[in-house]
């Protein structure tokens, strides 16, 4: 029956399939295709359900391999951007925690760590922002230009203020007592 | 030209075979040359803006995504004008404060403290659905729906509570 899919290309066992691309590979550029397990999409989206089904159709397969990781591209530049992209959570889950912590606990550390991490997360928010609207050859490396500037500025001027003035955590405190 | 197995089962009935020309190393083109490819092709063409704006009325998922990136803006403004601004009131902090309280009714005051506190309350809670989204969950369109519902609902509650704070 399988042989006969096969002949097909019209279903593959999934031992075949998962096998050879999971652990062997394939090594695209020399390099090991690790495959994520909860990035294959599968038409049921349960991995148990998979492997208890055996039986994947074939373009599910292809498909399996083609996204290793959402995030992931072959070539080096994008491989690292997929790295960036994961720094980007990283801050951002951090920043629930980073706000709230620096107002209530009001010490010079949080104050400059608040100071950084805001910075760096609207940087890179606005560097998004930035790539999706503006096009062009130079037009984009300008707003680049201004996005860092500003950013840089900003973070010496908020450093400026945690140093000569009352500090960010005491700030928005005096704000929201008025 | 170089493929590899995968891909080339892949685009084995494509007509868009030409997509692989570009890369010799078995994959077809990065995102960025992608996306660069679909601007020129667009201003080529002459082809109007999709969605169009003015006439596609946005399902709320794209209102509310369009929101986080508008809040996300606005707070990175408001962010980064105080940090040029601490250049101008260089140890002089307390007597703006003092200067509002004596000059704004408190009714405007607490107006302020609320609209000031709706963005990062939507923005937070709804980069928390980002998250969680990035992490491959809640990505069905129900739960979609749902979670942008629960997100705004919260984060006017939220504001208000942090507002009259
Ligand atoms: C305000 C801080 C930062 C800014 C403005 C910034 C900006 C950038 C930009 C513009 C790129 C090029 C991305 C591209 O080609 O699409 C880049 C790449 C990269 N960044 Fe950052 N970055 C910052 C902080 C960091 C930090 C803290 C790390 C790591 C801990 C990091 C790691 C990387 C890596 C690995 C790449 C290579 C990705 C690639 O080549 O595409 N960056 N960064
Ligand atoms: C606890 C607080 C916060 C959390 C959890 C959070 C989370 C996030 C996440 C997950 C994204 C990426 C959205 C996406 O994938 O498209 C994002 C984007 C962004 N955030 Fe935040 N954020 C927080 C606070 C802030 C603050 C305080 C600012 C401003 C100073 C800010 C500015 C931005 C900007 C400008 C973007 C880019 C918007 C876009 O690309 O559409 N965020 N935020």
């Amino acid at each position: 029956m399988s042989s006969v899919n096969l002949l097909r290309g019209g279903f593959r066992s999934i031992n075949s399939i998962l096998r050879p691309y999971s652990t062997v590979q394939s090594s695209f550029n020399g390099r090991n295709a690790t495959l994520a397990k909860k990035n294959i999409l599968f038409v049921s989206g349960q991995q148990n359900q998979i492997a208890q089904q055996s039986r994947v159709p074939l373009n599910q397969y292809i498909r399996a391999v083609a996204s290793v990781h959402p995030h992931r591209s072959p070539l080096e530049h994008d491989e690292k951007a997929g790295l960036h992209w994961s720094i980007e959570r990283y801050l951002a889950v951090g920043l629930l925690a980073i706000i709230p912590g620096s107002i209530l606990l009001e010490t010079s550390v949080t104050d400059y760590l608040l100071a950084a991490a805001l910075v760096v997360h609207a940087n890179w928010g606005c560097r998004s922002i930035i790539v999706d609207y503006i096009h062009g050859k130079q037009l984009p490396k300008i707003a680049l230009a201004v996005l860092y500037s500003a950013s840089f500025l900003a973070f010496v001027g908020l450093c400026y203020f945690n140093y000569s003035d009352v500090g960010l955590s005491k700030a928005i405190k005096k704000i929201w007592s008025l | 030209m170089i493929v590899n197995p995968a891909t080339r089962i892949l685009f084995r009935n494509s007509k868009n075979l030409t997509l692989l020309k570009s890369r010799t190393n078995g994959y077809s083109r990065t995102a960025a040359e992608e996306s660069r490819l679909f601007w020129e092709k667009n201003d080529k063409l002459k082809r109007p803006m999709s969605p169009h704006l003015t006439i596609y009325r946005l399902p709320q998922p794209a209102n509310l995504s369009i929101m986080h990136r508008g809040t996300g803006a606005a707070m990175t403004a408001v962010v980064f004008g105080f940090g040029f601004g601490s250049f101008l009131w260089t140890g002089k902090f307390d007597k703006v404060v003092e200067f509002v309280r004596d000059n704004v009714h408190p009714h405007v005051i607490l107006t302020a403290k609320i609209i000031l506190a709706f963005p990062l309350c939507y923005h937070a809670l709804n980069g928390v659905r980002h998250l969680v989204w990035d992490s491959g969950r809640g990505l069905k369109l129900q739960t979609i729906h749902k979670t942008g519902y629960a997100v705004v609902a919260l984060a006017f509650l939220l504001s208000l509570a942090i507002g009259t704070l």
